[in-house]
């Protein structure tokens, strides 16, 4: 099973429309997702979404997701099928235990508790394949006043994923030619293994970060009236989104009480 | 016009016995290219960070006498310790040795533009800058590049791209090819010197490659153990072979071939009126043999 949830760019329509609108609509999906109660409707909710990213062209990715998800729902549709006391009684593997048997709501329920799963998911994953981290980031930023540090932490820790990832390659190739095995025994020895690759990984990862402090603060990092090189605003497109994703909860509320 | 007055410059580290740098005094003027040398250990980048600001304003340690920037403000000269590290981004740009530790951003035109961000400069000027930058540094094809896929030779022209957005009329650069292959230094080094021709930028820059940087540079200094041994234009500085191996720095091989040439008797002594200068690059030693065959 192979998940992705990276950024894909594609230009699609979908990729076009602000991080914010995207983050609502992922949102609102969820609401209306805990609202609606039925198989039907979730599953025309589920069936929307891949047209949505079949529409972002990014219907490959979400496929082979909602493929490794289908095993997830089936094993929800299982444990719901047993547990579920209310409705008419199909049938009772066991018959000395009632509370084991299998009803028709049980199976109804259980479907409808792995679809939610399942949109809720593809809904959060149509949101983070079409929209970069850093334009939600600095969207969060602009609009919602998350202060700049924390974003940048996030945006700096996403740009040294692969420099991580080629620092751990060499420190394991340094240590495996002194002869270090790092396929160890048993899970406790796994662990006790890790230790020569993490500890010079911590004093690198130290190390640069006081030379990084040192980097930034000489490009001006710090100085009051930063400005923002792109800054990305909602479009005409971005408001009609909004208001129908807004409406379709609304509704979703009313029908629900 | 930004010149810097070193005055009895003496900076010792914490818990160390002897000062890294001691009364250390040096003009540099506008438009120069500078060359800092010397052994490992003999204050190059101790020099180089308290002409940035990292001494004081990161590094903790004694500090004694001055680092005057001139020209830096209407009223005349402030020291370099009384400016904040951020607003002296402005007038002196930092480049470090270690390419992987100065880039904070994924994207190369992110990057170019943290700075100017940092710095508050209008987003509609940006655009503009970043490609300014980008082309003075012939990186312009790198600009929607991630970061993480660029050669060590690319990412120090991006970090020197990225000081340079600021527009400062100093560059700072600590062993900025220390890291980098044959290819890199020589894409390194030539865009240093197009930037100081072209564009009057004082390059003060710490090397151990001497043979690279002489036919580049005005002035070579080499330090001693945190003092000037010598100092001067790079013909000149050459006629002293005797102080470069004492310190332990290589001379290049052309001025070494001219030495050779003066012992054997070939050649003039270089203090006579009708001696030869002292050649540079393998191309003038080339000229200078080729006239005494």
């Amino acid at each position: 099973m192979s998940v992705s949830i990276e950024y894909i760019p594609t230009g699609s329509p979908v990729h076009r429309l602000h991080a914010l609108t995207k983050l609502l609509f992922a949102l609102a999906v969820l609401t209306i997702s805990m609202l609606l109660s039925q198989p039907l409707p979730l599953l025309l909710l589920f069936f929307s979404l891949l047209g949505i990213a079949a529409l972002a062209s990014v219907s490959q990715e979400i496929l082979s997701a909602v493929k490794g998800l289908l095993k997830v729902a089936f094993f929800l549709v299982l444990l719901q099928m047993f547990f579920y006391p209310e409705g008419t009684v199909l049938f009772a593997p066991v018959s000395s235990l009632p509370g084991l048997a299998v009803t028709d709501q049980g199976i109804l329920f259980g479907i409808s508790i792995a679809l939610r799963m399942m949109v809720i998911v593809t809904s959060f994953l149509l949101f983070l394949t079409t929209t970069p981290a850093r334009s939600t980031v600095l969207s969060l930023v602009e609009y919602l006043k998350v202060p700049y540090d924390y974003a940048f932490l996030f945006i700096t820790a996403l740009r040294f994923i692969p420099t991580f990832l080629e620092e751990v390659r060499l420190i394991g190739q340094a240590q495996e030619a002194r002869a270090h095995d790092f396929s160890g025994g048993g899970p406790l020895a796994r662990l006790k293994t890790i230790f020569p690759l993490a500890l010079p990984l911590v004093m690198i990862s130290l190390q640069r970060a006081e030379r990084m402090a040192m980097a930034m603060e000489t490009r001006g990092f710090g100085l009051p009236g930063r400005t923002y090189y792109r800054t990305e605003k909602p479009g005409a497109v971005d408001i009609m989104v909004i208001v129908a994703l807004l409406s379709a909860v609304a509704v979703a509320v009313l029908l629900r009480f | 016009m930004l010149s810097i007055t070193i005055e009895n410059l003496t900076f010792s580290y914490p818990d160390c016995s002897s000062p890294a740098l001691h009364e250390i005094n040096l003009t540099m003027e506008a438009g120069e290219f500078i060359v800092i040398t010397g052994a490992t250990g003999a204050g190059k980048s101790t020099l180089l960070r308290s002409i940035n600001g990292v001494i004081p304003h990161f590094q903790p340690g004694t500090l004694q006498g001055n680092v005057w920037l001139d020209g830096a403000t209407p009223s005349g000269r402030v020291p370099v310790a009384r400016v904040s590290a951020p607003q002296l981004a402005r007038f002196i740009g930092s480049v470090f040795d270690d390419p992987e530790g100065q880039i904070v951003s994924p994207i190369v035109e992110e990057e170019i533009a943290f700075g100017l961000e940092n710095t508050g400069v209008d987003p509609a000027q940006m655009d503009g800058r970043i490609a300014k930058a980008l082309a003075d540094c012939g990186i312009s094809h790198l600009r929607h590049r991630a970061t993480s896929s660029l050669s060590g030779g690319q990412k120090q022209r991006v970090a020197i791209a990225a000081a340079l957005a600021l527009a400062p009329k100093i560059l700072v650069l600590d062993e900025p090819t220390s890291e980098l292959d044959p290819d890199g230094t020589e894409a390194v080094l030539n865009v240093l010197s197009e930037l100081n021709k072209n564009h009057g930028i004082t390059i003060i820059i710490a090397e151990q490659k001497v043979t690279l940087l002489a036919p580049l540079c005005d002035r070579l200094v080499l330090l001693e153990k945190g003092r000037i041994a010598l100092q001067g234009p790079p013909r000149q500085v050459f006629l002293h072979p005797h102080i470069f191996a004492k310190l332990g720095v290589e001379l290049p091989a052309p001025a070494r071939l001219a030495h050779a040439l003066v012992q054997e008797g070939v050649l003039p002594p270089f203090d006579s009126p009708d001696a030869p200068p002292i050649p540079l690059t393998v191309e003038e030693a080339f000229t200078l043999s080729r006239q005494l065959l």
